[in-house]
């Protein structure tokens, strides 16, 4: 498609290629000067940092003994329009704790990054981060299990994000 | 009856807020109200147990008398005129729940009762959501087993009481009272609970503080679909609710049927669902190979059975129209008797649960005259005896053993027919690997059709999920005969 087609009809075609090609070599020589800012990065070599409001692959949040934060109430997977997070929930010893996970599961290829679960989660313990490289082969790779949602190496080396978001209120009012 | 109740009560014309009531003499105020359809927040009043008038929250006007009076503890007045939707009610029912919520734990997203709680869905219409509290709560006891599949947690307790009238009313046990005072006063258990109907204080408990142990995380509420059904423990047939979804059964519950179980069941009645959505439930006819069932053409079986005398033994938990069906199709086969299940425990415990286990029994002996068959225990027993090595002998299990002594003497006695087939829904019994094969019949969750109780009333069977092959029913299998 030519997108000017006058300026064609009143040069000729190869006059009019030369005039058309005058703004490609101007940027190209702007862009190798640095005098202008290039609109691209050199991905992968560099990389883009999405605003923390970006909405990417998932994270379980930890607490400050290095245990997972979520209660399985649920909410999440009630509220998840795709349908694609599975929790199962278990008894813990612990009087104070008395319900936490023992499988927690996220199918990432339904997952529409829609951020509800994280809206819906009472008690801070799931997040979605600005982690946006994502790849895979098999359908097996895409479902992430509790380990890979709090531990993987990316999360302060595997220790996991700490999240005490209310705890001191809670402690406070002993809620 | 005494000769009192049997006559007609008069009817008592009363007046709620603007609706007209028209009730029998006697009925108490607030189940006048709950009866015709009103709704009155409420959480100590209930229809089966005594009156205790502790929660405060059915608060009433009466026009003619100068305080607000609680309406479970009234009866029914000619010409009376109740308001509860005044802006002094109001306030009184807003304040009384926010006493209730006051030591109240935010436990909501790891308690079970959420969804289905009184202090959730009474605080959305009546709630301050501004607290009033700035002392510490205070903090009791939480998930103390109480026996019986119990779990207590005294902090979500709001002490309306119920379950202590329950053990005393209803079983008469007595295990559970109130102690201290003021906001330090909680359940103690003085002995741990040791009666049939412990699950129902899980049902009648308004809030989260009693759990069943049983049902404990399985499920949020929210996710279960509840099919109304007959319990198939007894011969009692309570009117039961199976919950239930994709993933499995989870918990029975009772309906409230004035005609035969009234407002409880018993606790073996809860167990009823365990074999619903085993792993185990058949999905096709089986053949026990190597040591286990593997999956097997139906042509094979035809094949084995062809010049075999057939014989068959029926279990008295089949539903009346899956009885029917089998005499229509198996019309030919003379040898058909029926097993069963021990009578155990005593003849009837007062409340709901009796001996007989096998919940259709009439049903069954009616069918079996109705056939010209014999349906005692003794032609079974003479059956059980004859069995040469030439018989092909069908036996449709039943679906709950309480007595596995006696079950386990009656498969051993089998072993003397030359072939054995299991009609059964899953193969997760190991006595099963006495028979050569084995077929899928529906669970009584899986099919439509009524039963006839103890009091030769017919209880309706309904159909929810269905967790395995249970397309075929007993009588569907006759094609392999022919």
């Amino acid at each position: 498609m030519i997108l000017n087609k006058e300026l064609y009809r009143h040069h000729g075609h190869l006059k009019g290629l030369f005039i058309a090609l005058r703004i490609t070599i101007k940027t190209m020589i702007m862009n190798l000067t640095g005098m202008e800012k290039r609109m691209t990065i050199n991905y992968p070599e560099e990389k883009y940092f999405y605003s923390d409001r970006f909405k990417g692959r998932h994270v379980l949040t930890v607490k400050e003994d290095g245990t997972l934060r979520c209660t399985s109430c649920m909410l999440c997977a009630t509220y998840c329009p795709a349908d694609c997070i599975h929790i199962i929930a278990s008894n813990n010893d612990d009087p104070s704790v008395e319900k936490a996970p023992v499988s927690f599961e996220i199918e990432l290829l339904r997952c529409v990054f829609c951020g509800f679960c994280e809206e819906a989660c009472p008690v801070d313990a799931i997040r979605l981060t600005g982690e946006y490289e994502m790849a895979g082969h098999s359908e097996q790779e895409w479902v992430m299990d509790q380990h890979y949602l709090a531990y993987r190496p990316l999360l302060s080396g595997g220790k996991g994000i700490v999240s005490t978001v209310d705890d001191h209120n809670r402690l406070k009012l002993r809620l | 009856m005494s000769e009192v109740e049997k006559l007609p009560k008069k009817m008592i014309k009363l007046k709620w807020n603007d609706k007209d009531l028209e009730v029998p003499e006697g009925t108490n105020l607030l189940g006048a109200a709950l009866n015709n359809g009103i709704k009155v927040a409420h959480y100590c009043y209930h229809p089966g147990l005594a009156v205790a008038g502790v929660c405060r929250m059915c608060m009433v006007e009466q026009q003619g008398v100068p305080r607000p009076f609680p309406a479970c503890n009234a009866v029914v007045a000619e010409g009376i005129q109740v308001r509860n939707d005044t802006k002094q009610i109001k306030d009184a029912v807003e304040w009384t729940l926010q006493f209730h919520l006051l030591n109240h734990p935010l436990d909501c997203p790891i308690c079970d009762q959420a969804g289905e709680c009184g202090l959730q869905d009474y605080y959305m219409k009546h709630g301050q959501y501004d607290s009033a509290m700035i002392d510490k709560k205070v903090h009791k006891k939480k998930v103390q087993d109480i026996g019986c599949d119990v779990v207590l947690d005294a902090e979500r307790c709001i002490l309306c009481a119920r379950c202590t009238r329950f053990v005393d009313d209803v079983t008469k046990t007595h295990e559970l009272g109130i102690v201290n005072r003021g906001d330090h006063a909680e359940i103690s258990v003085q002995k741990e609970l040791h009666n049939d109907y412990a699950q129902n204080l899980v049902d009648i408990c308004p809030v989260g503080a009693l759990t069943s142990k049983d049902f404990r995380f399985k499920q949020r509420v929210w996710f279960l679909e509840d099919v109304e059904s007959t319990c198939i423990g007894c011969e009692t047939g309570c009117s039961v609710k199976i919950s239930q979804n994709k993933s499995g059964a989870y918990r029975v519950r009772p309906i409230v049927d004035s005609e035969v179980n009234g407002f409880w069941m018993c606790d073996d009645g809860r167990k009823i669902y365990k074999h619903l959505s085993t792993p185990g439930r058949l999905v096709g006819p089986m053949v026990f190979k190597n040591s286990m069932f593997l999956p097997v053409a139906e042509s094979e079986i035809k094949e084995k059975i062809k010049s075999k005398n057939i014989k068959f033994i029926l279990s008295a938990g089949l539903s009346n129209e899956e009885y029917q069906s089998f005499f229509k199709e198996f019309k030919n086969i003379k040898n058909i008797t029926l097993y069963q299940l021990p009578k155990t425990g005593a003849e009837f415990d007062g409340i709901l649960k009796r001996a007989d286990k096998n919940c259709n029994l009439r049903g069954a002996q009616k069918a079996f005259k109705l056939a010209g068959a014999d349906s005692s225990e003794e032609a079974m027993k003479k059956m059980l005896d004859t069995l040469t090595s030439q018989d092909a002998l069908f036996v449709v299990m039943p679906e709950i053993v309480y007595d596995h002594d006696n079950y386990a003497s009656f498969l051993s006695k089998i072993k003397k027919a030359g072939l054995r087939v299991a009609l059964t829904t899953d193969d997760m019994r190991s006595e099963f690997s006495d028979f050569h094969f084995l077929l899928p019949v529906p669970t009584f969750l899986e099919k439509e059709g009524h039963i006839i109780n103890y009091q030769n009333k017919e209880r309706k069977l309904n159909k929810g999920r269905s967790y395995g092959a249970s397309d075929r029913n007993v009588g569907d299998w006759a094609h392999l005969f022919h």
